[in-house]
């Protein structure tokens, strides 16, 4: 069985992407402690949803960033590269492939955007 | 967990709860069950990322079979009248009398179903929101429409002076001010001697010699049997559909799991200079009818409400990821979502894979076609109502500053599952009807073949109903409850 911390390792990499901004105010995953989030998430989900969401990490790690032929896998790749990799699934012809991009952005946000600390950016005043 | 009831409730939200609700107040010995947790409003923390996994199935990540459709449904005492934001419709009159008429069901008729009705939402306390409740979102939806005149009408809600119009409906009320499920009916079902039990989870229906003995739970890591003479499944067009699929009931002619609507959706929205701050308030109290016809096969079959959700439910929404997201929700607070329904003909099936369920649906062309016209016409509204950008999720993003890019949305875009859809309403997965040729219950709620096993909640329409489906749940779990007890 994949452990938490195996998924986290490979979440991680992603969600740096996909919440990735341009301007210095955001705050970063650690300042969000979006491991910790994303770790009790992971640790609710059924074993079904865990081994969808592992075999998903797999095929983005290894597979996808294959289309160009070589290697280096997803994680090793530079900002530029990984960006152009979930790009390519996001856009995707394949259905599942959109969708499954769509719930993985969603698991992300989620560990991210219930963070008090990026609420007064998008001018959201938080549970009073 | 005692043995011996007069009837076992499997699913404790919406149609759950009001049947054993009557059959407790019947005098009848109730069991009620939830797969979920025991909410309760101290527990609602208003918090997405508590919120969303304790009581939305899957993490609120549960999707149809090719992942191209977001279906939210609830899990936990209350079923999604505790995420819900207390929308109270009955079901419209022309689809009633297609049921009487056309399908030849005369007791779900327009007169038959009037005093469920009635007593339902005298029950819940249903009432048309007041004026003061109206929030920015709403009564910059209300305006616009007046201006297009368009039609358009305030809508009734069950929440009563507890409501604080803090925004947190679909994370749960934090001022109990929902007059659901959880706080009307559970209740009443455990002073009226039920009993309620949280966390089991029902793995099938135990029947033999066409009449059901009791079902086969798992509570507490062990399989459990528990035997009653009556059982009711209520977990869902879902969870109704795949316990019976795990029970090897009669089903000659495969009626179970067959008919799924999903009530499809398409968000629109648009970006002001000033804040609308649709969160905030009542979430949904105006609607525009314009387009929305319930006859079978009319010209439009679209409904269109504003809607809200929180900081990372949004982003989740928002198109696109990295910096073009991070930008986008900049202007969260200045947005203004409109949501596009579709009474749906298209119709789906939930199957089974390794005793999980799997939501088989794919949009037809008709309303491939209704999502394309509802949208322009949501988009015309926001532009109408002062946005100064609209936008819909798609991959890649439909946006533009005129009606441009939505006057040139195609059917086909919403087929291709590229625009991003939703799903808050799936039904009819155990469609009520004359005969097991075409159904898989009669009209008493009593599954074809097995006596004393009813089902009692969002399954048992047989179309979709173009609107929200709560008060018709409770309605009609009410008088499929009456008859068993």
């Amino acid at each position: 069985m994949v452990t938490t911390p195996d998924m986290l390792a490979r979440l991680s990499p992603i969600a740096r992407v996909l919440l990735r901004s341009e301007a210095d105010a955001w705050p970063s995953l650690e300042q969000v402690n979006w491991q910790a989030t994303m770790g009790v998430l992971l640790e609710q989900m059924s074993e079904r949803q865990r081994a969808d969401l592992n075999k998903l990490l797999w095929l983005i790690e290894w597979v996808l960033p294959l289309r160009g032929g070589v290697l280096p896998p997803f994680s090793r790749r530079d900002v530029a590269k990984q960006t152009r990799v979930l790009e390519a699934m996001m856009l995707s012809s394949v259905p599942q492939l959109r969708g499954a991009f769509d719930s993985l952005k969603a698991l992300c946000c989620l560990a991210y955007f219930s963070h008090s600390s990026t609420w007064p950016l998008i001018g959201y005043e938080g549970p009073r | 967990m005692t043995q011996h009831h007069d009837v076992i409730v499997c699913g404790a939200g919406a149609g759950g709860s009001m049947a054993a609700y009557v059959a407790a107040k019947a005098g009848m010995k109730v069991l009620l069950l939830e797969e979920g947790a025991a909410h309760s409003t101290e527990r609602f923390t208003m918090r997405e990322e508590q919120m969303i996994p304790a009581l939305y199935q899957q993490l609120g990540g549960q999707r149809t079979r090719d992942l191209g459709i977001l279906v939210l449904s609830g899990r936990g005492l209350g079923g999604s009248t505790a995420h819900n934001t207390n929308l109270c419709k009955r079901i419209a009159a022309p689809i009633l009398e297609h049921w009487a008429g056309e399908l030849g069901l005369s007791e779900l008729g327009t007169e038959a179903l009037a005093p469920y009705f009635d007593k339902t939402e005298a029950l819940l306390g249903v009432r048309t929101i007041r004026d003061d409740q109206v929030n920015r979102q709403n009564q910059r939806l209300g305006e616009t429409l007046e201006k297009l005149s368009l039609k358009y009408a305030r809508l009734a809600h069950n929440r009563d002076e507890r409501c604080q119009g803090s925004g947190y409906c679909d994370l749960g009320c934090p001022n109990n001010g929902k007059l659901n499920a959880l706080r009307v009916l559970i209740p009443e079902v455990i002073k009226s001697g039920g009993e309620v039990r949280a966390g089991v989870d029902v793995r099938c229906v135990l029947h033999r010699g066409g009449a059901v003995v009791g079902v086969e739970v798992v509570f507490g890591g062990e399989r459990q049997v528990l035997r009653a003479p009556k059982v009711v499944l209520a977990g869902g067009a879902v969870g109704s559909a795949a316990m019976a699929l795990r029970s090897a009931l009669p089903d000659r002619y495969r009626q179970l799991g067959r008919g799924l609507h999903l009530h499809p959706a398409a968000l629109v929205a648009g970006v002001f200079d000033e804040r609308i701050e649709g969160y905030k308030g009542v979430p949904q109290s105006v609607e525009c009818s314009e387009w929305m016809d319930y006859r079978p096969g009319a010209k439009h079959r679209v409904w269109i409400v504003p809607v809200a959700a929180h900081p990372a439910s949004t982003a989740a929404l928002m198109p696109g990821f990295g910096p073009s997201l991070m930008r986008d929700m900049r202007d969260y607070a200045r947005l203004m979502t409109l949501i596009v329904m579709v009474h749906d003909e298209s119709e789906g099936r939930v199957k089974l894979k390794h005793g999980a369920p799997v939501l088989d649906y794919r949009l037809d062309a008709g309303d491939q076609a209704q999502l394309a016209f509802g949208a322009k016409q949501a988009a015309r509204i926001l532009f109408e109502a002062g946005a100064k950008e609209v936008v819909m999720p798609a991959a890649p993003a439909i946006r533009g500053a005129t009606m441009q890019n939505f006057d040139a949305l195609t059917p086909a875009r919403f087929g291709a599952s590229d625009i991003k859809l939703n799903s808050v309403h799936p039904l009819s997965t155990m469609r009520m009807g004359l005969s097991p040729e075409h159904s898989a219950i009669g009209t008493d709620g009593q599954v074809h073949g097995v006596r004393g096993l009813y089902v009692a909640d969002g399954s048992v329409f047989p179309t979709s109903l173009g609107g929200p489906p709560q008060i018709g749940i409770y309605a009609m779990a009410m008088k499929i409850a009456a008859a068993l007890s």
